[in-house]
C-alpha cells in the first residue's frame, strides 16, 4: 500500500472522529444528553456537500456545459451522476469557485448542524435519560429513511445517493490537500473545544450534567444551557460530516443516506471513542481518535486478513474473511474492556475547568491569607 | 473581604417593625392523600433571622420548595418583594435575590470546590458559549473578580485548603458549608436553609450560625432557617414559626415558640 495515502486516510479519519467525538462530548459527555442520533447532524455536513454546494459548483459550470445555470442547479438532482462527473472534470479548473465551495460548505453545516441541534433540543429540554436517548434514536433512524426516499434532498437512488463536488481537484494533489484541509479543522475544533472547556460556559455545562436542581437552585437556566449544548455539539457533528465528504476516502465519489446516517460509524464509533477517551474529557477525545485511527486504518486494515489466518478462525466454524472484517470492531470492544478495566474513567479522566491557573488560584488564596493576617 | 472577620460581637435582637420582603398567602400543597401544607402564612422580614421548626413530615421542606419555585403549589400565593412569583421557574427567583439550599446537599459532585463555588456567580459573561470559546477577553476579568470573592467566602466557611478536591469526596458536614459557601456567593439577599446544621459537627454549628447572624446584621441578608438543634443561638434568632402536619401552629419570639406546649406535645406526638 502506498504510505502516503495510508497517512492521508489516517490523518482524516483522526480529523473525522475528532471532530465527530468532540461534539457528542460536548453534548453528551459535559452536559449530559444522551444522544444516541449524533449521525442525523453529521449527516447534515454530508447533505451540505452533496446537495447544496454540489449546486454552486453546478451553476459555476454551466456555461461550459452549455446550460442555463437554473437547469444545472435542477439537474443536480434529476440528473445527478452524469452532471456531477462533467462538473467534476470543470471544476479543477476553478479555484475560486472550489474554495468558496469548501468554505460554503464549512459555515452552511455549522448553521445548519446548529439548528438542526436547536430543535433537536425542544424534546431534550422535556425528556430524560433513557426516553431521551431512545428519542434521538428514532429521530436519527426516522430522518435517516425519509432522507433515503425523500429525492430532493438525497437524489434518485437511496444507495447511490449525490456526488460530491471535487472541491480539492484544483490543488493538483486532492487527497493531500483535503487531508491539510481536514487537519486544519480538526487544530481548530480542539483550540475551540479546549477554550470551551475552560471557561465558565464548560463549568456550566459540566454543572448542570451533575445536578439540574442544584443548577436551578443557583439560577441557571436549565432549558437554555442544555439548548446550546445541543446546538454546539450538532454543529460540530456536521462539521465533522463536511470533512467526511470532502475526504480522501469519499475523493469526490457519492455520499448516499444510507452510508451518512449509518449509526454505528457516526453515532456508535464517537459514543465508543468518548468513553474510551473519558466522558466529558476534550484530551481524551482528541487521544482515542488518534489511537484509534492509526491502529484501525494501520495495521488492522492492513493485517486483519493476516491476523484471520494466523488464528485459524476457520477451525472454529467462522468464515475467515467475516472475521476479518469483524475484527475492528472486537479489537475497539476489547480495548474498551480493557482500558475500562484498567482506567475506569477513561484514558484522560475528566479534568477541572481551568478558567484561570491553578498558580494564579494559589497566589490568590496567599493573598487572602495575608489580608486577614493584616 | 466582608467574610474575613470571624469575630463574633454581642448582638442584639431589635423588634422593629422592618419591611416584609417575603410572604406566603394560603399556601396549600397536597401529595396524593396527604395535605403537606395547609393554608401556611408566614412573614420574612428584610435582615432578619426566622426560624421554622416542626416535626419530621411537618411540611417544611414542602414549603421551601413551593417558595423557591421547585414545585407549584395548588393554592396560595408566593410574594416576594412585592410581586406575585407563584409561577415564576427557580432560576427567576434565584435573579431577584432568593436563594435556597438543600437539607440533603447537592454539589455538582465531579466539579471541584472552587468550580461549585465559581458556578454560583451571577452573571458571568462567559457562561455564553458562542463568545467563551472563542474569546477569552469577554470573561477574564469577571471571572478573576469572582475568584477572589469565591475564595474568601470559602477561607470563611473554612473549606479553603479543598479548594481542589471534588465536591463529591467531601464529607456530609463540608457539603452543608459549600451549600451555603454557594448561597453566598449567589450574592442573595434572602436564604432559605433546609437544615444547615444537620450533619455539621457542633463546634461548626455554632460557628456557622454565629456567621449567619453577622451577614443578617451586617448586610442584612433575611434568612429562613429551618433547624431544631438550634441551642445556644436561639436568642439570635428574631422570629419563629412551628408547623405540624401541614400547619403553622405557633409563632412569635423564638424562645416562646421553642416553649409552647402545643410545639412541645407536636414533637412528642411526632
Ligand atoms: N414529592 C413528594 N411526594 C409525595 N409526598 C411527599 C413529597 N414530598 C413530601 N411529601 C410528604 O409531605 C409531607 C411533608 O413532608 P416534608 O415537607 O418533607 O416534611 P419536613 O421537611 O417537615 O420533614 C410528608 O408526609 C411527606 O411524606
Ligand atoms: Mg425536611
Amino acid at each position: 500500500m502506498n504510505v502516503e495515502v495510508l497517512l492521508e486516510e489516517i490523518i482524516s479519519f483522526i480529523g473525522i472522529y475528532y471532530i465527530l467525538t468532540a461534539g457528542l462530548n460536548v453534548k453528551a459527555g459535559m452536559t449530559g444528553i444522551p444522544d444516541f442520533g449524533h449521525a442525523m447532524f453529521f449527516a447534515v455536513g454530508g447533505i451540505v456537500v452533496g446537495n447544496l454546494s454540489a449546486r454552486i459548483a453546478a451553476a459555476a459550470a454551466a456555461s461550459q456545459l452549455h446550460v442555463s445555470a437554473w437547469q444545472a442547479v435542477k439537474m443536480v438532482i434529476s440528473n445527478n451522476t452524469e452532471l456531477m462527473a462533467r462538473v467534476n472534470e470543470i471544476l479543477p479548473h476553478m479555484p475560486g469557485v472550489s474554495i468558496i465551495i469548501i468554505l460554503f460548505s464549512v459555515i452552511a453545516a455549522l448553521i445548519l448542524g446548529g439548528l438542526l441541534g436547536w430543535l433537536a433540543s425542544y424534546p431534550a429540554l422535556r425528556l430524560r435519560g433513557d426516553y431521551l436517548a431512545i428519542m434521538l434514536l428514532a429521530a436519527s433512524e426516522g430522518t435517516r429513511i425519509f432522507a433515503m426516499y425523500y429525492k430532493p434532498l438525497m437524489g434518485k437512488t437511496p444507495t447511490v445517493g449525490l456526488t460530491v463536488p471535487n472541491a480539492f481537484g484544483f490543488t493538483g494533489n486532492a487527497g493531500l490537500w483535503s487531508t491539510i484541509f481536514i487537519l486544519i479543522l480538526a487544530l481548530l475544533v480542539y483550540i475551540y473545544a479546549e477554550r470551551l472547556y475552560h471557561s465558565p460556559s464548560g463549568r456550566l455545562f459540566r454543572a448542570v450534567r451533575d445536578d439540574e436542581a442544584s443548577a436551578e437552585a443557583i439560577g441557571k437556566d436549565i432549558a437554555k444551557v442544555r439548548r446550546d449544548a445541543m446546538i454546539i455539539g450538532s454543529a460540530l457533528a456536521a462539521l465533522a460530516g463536511v470533512a467526511y465528504s470532502f475526504s480522501p476516502w469519499i475523493a469526490g465519489s457519492s455520499v448516499a443516506a444510507i452510508s451518512i446516517f449509518d449509526r454505528v460509524l457516526w453515532t456508535f464509533w464517537p459514543w465508543a471513542l468518548m468513553i474510551l477517551g473519558g466522558m466529558s474529557s476534550n484530551k481524551g477525545a482528541a487521544l482515542s481518535s488518534v489511537i484509534l485511527g492509526a491502529l484501525l486504518i494501520g495495521p488492522i486494515r492492513i493485517y486483519k486478513n493476516d491476523i484471520a489466518a494466523a488464528l485459524h478462525v476457520e477451525s472454529l466454524g467462522i468464515d475467515p474473511g467475516n472475521f476479518a472484517n469483524a475484527l475492528e470492531y472486537i479489537l475497539v470492544a476489547a480495548l474498551i474492556i480493557i482500558v475500562l478495566f484498567v482506567k475506569p474513567k477513561g484514558l484522560i479522566p475528566e479534568y477541572p475547568s481551568r478558567t484561570v491557573s491553578k498558580d494564579e488560584v494559589k497566589a490568590t488564596i496567599d493573598k487572602i491569607a495575608r489580608e486577614r493576617a493584616a | 473581604m466582608a467574610y474575613a472577620n470571624q469575630e463574633h460581637e454581642g448582638l442584639q435582637t431589635p423588634q422593629g417593625m422592618e419591611e416584609v420582603i417575603l410572604e406566603t398567602v394560603n399556601l396549600i400543597k397536597r401529595f396524593g392523600g396527604i395535605t403537606a401544607l395547609n393554608k401556611v402564612n408566614i412573614k420574612l422580614r428584610k435582615g432578619k433571622i426566622t426560624l421554622l421548626i416542626g416535626p419530621n413530615g411537618s411540611g417544611k421542606t414542602t414549603l421551601v420548595n413551593v417558595i423557591s419555585g421547585f414545585i407549584k403549589p395548588d393554592g396560595g400565593k408566593v410574594i416576594f418583594k412585592g410581586r406575585d412569583i407563584t409561577l415564576l421557574p427557580p432560576h427567576e427567583r434565584v435573579k431577584m435575590g432568593l436563594v435556597r439550599t438543600f437539607q440533603i446537599p447537592r454539589p455538582f459532585p465531579n466539579l471541584t470546590v472552587l468550580e461549585n463555588v465559581l458556578a454560583a456567580a451571577e452573571g458571568n459573561p462567559g457562561e455564553n458559549p458562542y463568545i467563551a470559546g472563542v474569546y477569552k477577553g469577554a470573561w477574564i476579568n469577571y471571572e478573576r473578580k469572582a475568584l477572589e470573592k469565591a475564595l474568601s467566602i470559602l477561607d470563611w466557611v473554612g473549606l479553603i485548603a479543598k479548594w481542589d478536591d471534588k465536591a463529591g469526596d467531601l464529607s456530609g458536614g463540608q457539603l452543608k458549608l459549600l451549600e451555603i459557601a454557594r448561597a453566598i456567593m449567589k450574592g442573595a439577599d434572602t436564604i432559605i436553609m433546609d437544615e444547615p446544621a444537620a450533619g455539621v459537627n457542633p463546634r461548626l454549628v455554632t460557628d456557622l450560625f454565629q456567621k449567619i447572624i453577622k451577614l443578617a446584621r451586617e448586610q442584612h441578608v433575611t434568612f429562613l432557617i429551618i433547624e431544631h438543634r438550634i441551642g445556644l443561638v436561639a436568642k439570635y434568632m428574631d422570629y419563629a414559626y412551628a408547623m405540624n402536619m401541614g400547619e403553622v401552629i405557633a409563632e412569635g419570639k423564638p424562645d416562646d415558640v421553642l416553649n409552647n406546649p402545643l410545639v412541645l406535645e407536636s414533637y412528642l406526638g411526632g
